[in-house]
């Protein structure tokens, strides 16, 4: 589980471009949205695809339960290896 | 005419008892009457205690006895624009005490009747006035003056345009607001201080100016907003003789307004050209020449900083340029004005002012100077912020590193920004980059973020050296394919670099000759903490670079410059 964190740090460093920000400085369990990382909707957007692209894990298309699988690396990883195809 | 007495000394001084100061439904309203308000009012001031009040008045004859008042009792006064609940709740913490016609809760001063008063002349120096901008970008800004800029405008106003005004009586007739300081100097100070009696109430309505006109002589302190709507169906053609001039500002007067003016007032109006910050800067009459240019008020002084206007001006609190968004171009005996500096953005579906950002960037105390501008990245387009850095942020860099500085000035920003604009790419330099003129493009501020730019710190930088602190992340586009089985950083880019930041860092001739003596001692692989040394010798056309770390030295060798040829 923890390898699959430092998979997802790195696809969110990638896809987003967080220049500044190594792996290790991103604590799993804290939010990635407005505080935190500080990022918004439409990097939702783009870290959706990246996800899709990397472990075909498809999003639902209800925002509430986005809201949950994004609120953290940790939750991402969740939903990644629960939901992931390969 | 009458005695020109400057505001300082209006009171102290005065005029004759019966001389007229205002007209107010009909009646006359005398310099006995103003004096007789005036000292009520500053009785109430004393009273009440407390240095700063904020006015907020229908009657300009009223507003003007409290205002001079309120100076002659020694306060600051507060003119907001508008009195709506949020301004009054915000202006409850900035000031003692309310005057006027405030509604509802707030508690107003209580003007002190049959209160006499000993007048001595008013301080030039004294804190006198606070007026808000307009806020294009946000919240309103106060802009606090002193006495002498408004007395030495007014001076100003009264040189140039006192004699087209002609012989007395001729009043002042208003469609603008005193709580403005264009109203508040030219309905206000300027007929005080000229001795022309003003229409204690606003005109906002042609028909209103059409009636005054009829009843004598009268200029008008109008704004674009009212000069382009004014009704061809008046009878302007009946009244306009007594029209002695038209003075607009506020905004800019559009052609059709122009021609408005010139068909059915019978002549052009005199524009005036300024801030609330800056006071009156330039003015102009398109009598016949539509594209005429501004001519600068006497005693002020313009100059451009990247095609804007700067001023410098007596009307400004102090002998420092002040730098306004305005694009211009500089003429002999004026200037011509190009529109807006103020850089609108819209970044995804979101309006925003690159110059509003950099306003509050520099309000935050980290950065002394800052640039904000947009980077294409993939598919949207992101702010980068270029800046550099004050003791607070470079404290702030070195104790806890760029990440937690880039947060600290994201989160300073998000009280006034969505937080799908905040900026996310952050460069703190020494020095903005500036080409010969001395300007920093944008262009050379992308470029900083350019992915193949790496990290750095400038550690050292004189006129002919220079020394860096450069990191290679495994990220660098460099290291990409070179080569597949061991990413080693290539010579190429170790010259590039040596050559870029060169031209960043000192003046070089813009023609690469040849190099020298370059020789790649060791490999810089990905995460090495480079230190880059540059050394240029002008007389040789010679910038030498050495790249170095704690295994020793990776590369070295000279770079030859020269003037273009031919």
């Amino acid at each position: 589980m923890q390898a699959l964190e430092q998979e997802i740090k790195k696809l969110v460093i990638e896809t987003l471009n967080l220049e500044d920000l190594k792996p290790e400085d991103i604590d799993p369990a804290a939010p990635l949205f407005v505080e935190g990382l500080g990022l918004d909707s439409i990097d939702a957007l783009e870290l959706g695809l990246a996800l899709q692209k990397a472990y075909g894990v498809a999003l639902a298309s209800d925002s509430k339960e986005n809201r949950r699988h994004f609120a953290s690396v940790r939750a991402l990883a969740d939903f990644v290896s629960a939901h992931r195809k390969s | 005419m009458a005695e020109r007495i400057a505001i300082e000394h209006l009171l102290s001084r005065g005029r004759p008892a019966d001389f007229p100061v205002a007209f107010r439904e009909g009646q006359v309203l005398t310099f006995a009457d103003f004096e007789a308000r005036a000292a009520g009012w500053r009785a109430a001031y004393e009273r009440h205690g407390g240095h700063r009040f904020a006015l907020s008045f229908e009657d300009t004859f009223e507003f003007a006895a409290a205002l001079l008042g309120a100076w002659h009792a020694g306060r600051c006064v507060y003119l907001p624009s508008e009195i709506q609940p949020t301004t009054r709740e915000k202006l409850r913490g900035e000031v003692d005490g309310f005057a006027g016609q405030i509604p509802s809760s707030t508690p107003l001063l209580k003007f002190q009747e049959g209160a006499r008063a000993e007048w001595t002349p008013l301080s030039p120096e004294a804190q006198a006035l606070v007026v808000y901008t307009s806020g294009s970008s946000g919240e309103p800004a106060a802009i606090p003056k002193h006495l002498g800029q408004l007395t030495r405008e007014v001076a100003t106003l009264a040189d140039l345009f006192d004699d087209r005004l002609g012989p007395s009586p001729c009043r002042v007739l208003a469609t603008v607001s005193h709580q403005h300081i264009y109203g508040l100097l030219f309905r206000v100070l300027w007929p005080l201080t000229s001795g022309r009696p003003f229409l204690a109430r606003s005109l906002p309505y042609p028909e209103d100016i059409v009636a005054e006109l009829s009843h004598g002589p009268a200029a008008l302190i109008a704004s674009p907003a009212h000069l382009k709507r004014l009704p061809d169906t008046l009878d302007w053609a009946g009244v306009r003789g007594n029209l002695r001039s038209v003075f607009s500002s506020g905004g800019p007067l559009s052609t059709d307004a122009l021609h408005a003016c010139r068909g059915l007032l019978g002549q052009a109006p005199v524009e005036v050209y300024g801030s609330s910050e800056t006071g009156g800067i330039a003015w102009r009459q398109r009598t016949q020449d539509e594209a005429l240019s501004w001519r600068t008020m006497p005693g002020v002084e313009v100059r451009l900083t990247e095609d804007a206007l700067a001023v410098r001006s007596p009307h400004l609190p102090d002998g420092n340029w002040f730098q306004t968004e305005d694009r211009a171009r500089l003429l002999p005996e004026g200037f011509e004005l190009l529109g807006r500096m103020d850089r609108l953005l819209k970044l995804e579906e979101k309006r925003v002012s690159l110059s509003a950002m950099e306003r509050a960037l520099l309000e935050s105390d980290l950065v002394r100077e800052a640039r904000v501008v947009p980077l294409s990245e993939g598919n949207r387009s992101v702010l980068g912020v270029v800046a550099v850095l004050g003791p607070t942020g470079r404290h702030l860099h070195a104790d806890s590193g760029k990440p937690f500085l880039n947060r600290a000035l994201r989160k300073h920003l998000s009280s006034q920004f969505e937080p799908s604009v905040l900026p996310r790419r952050f460069r703190y330099l020494e020095a903005m980059p500036v080409n010969s003129q001395g300007k920093s493009t944008e262009a050379a501020l992308v470029a900083l973020f350019d992915s193949r730019r790496p990290p750095l710190r400038v550690l050292e930088h004189t006129a002919d050296r220079a020394v860096l602190s450069i990191e290679t992340p495994a990220s660098l586009p460099y290291f990409k394919g070179h080569f597949p089985e061991k990413a080693i950083l290539p010579g190429v880019a170790q010259i590039e670099w040596a050559l870029h930041l060169g031209r960043e860092l000192f003046t070089l001739p813009p023609e690469f000759l040849r190099m020298e003596a370059v020789k790649f001692q060791q490999l810089i692989v990905p995460e090495t903490l480079l230190t880059l040394e540059l050394t240029w010798t002008q007389a040789k056309g010679s910038l030498q670079f050495k790249f170095t770390s704690e295994a020793g030295t990776h590369g070295s060798g000279r770079i030859l410059l020269g003037e273009v040829r031919g």
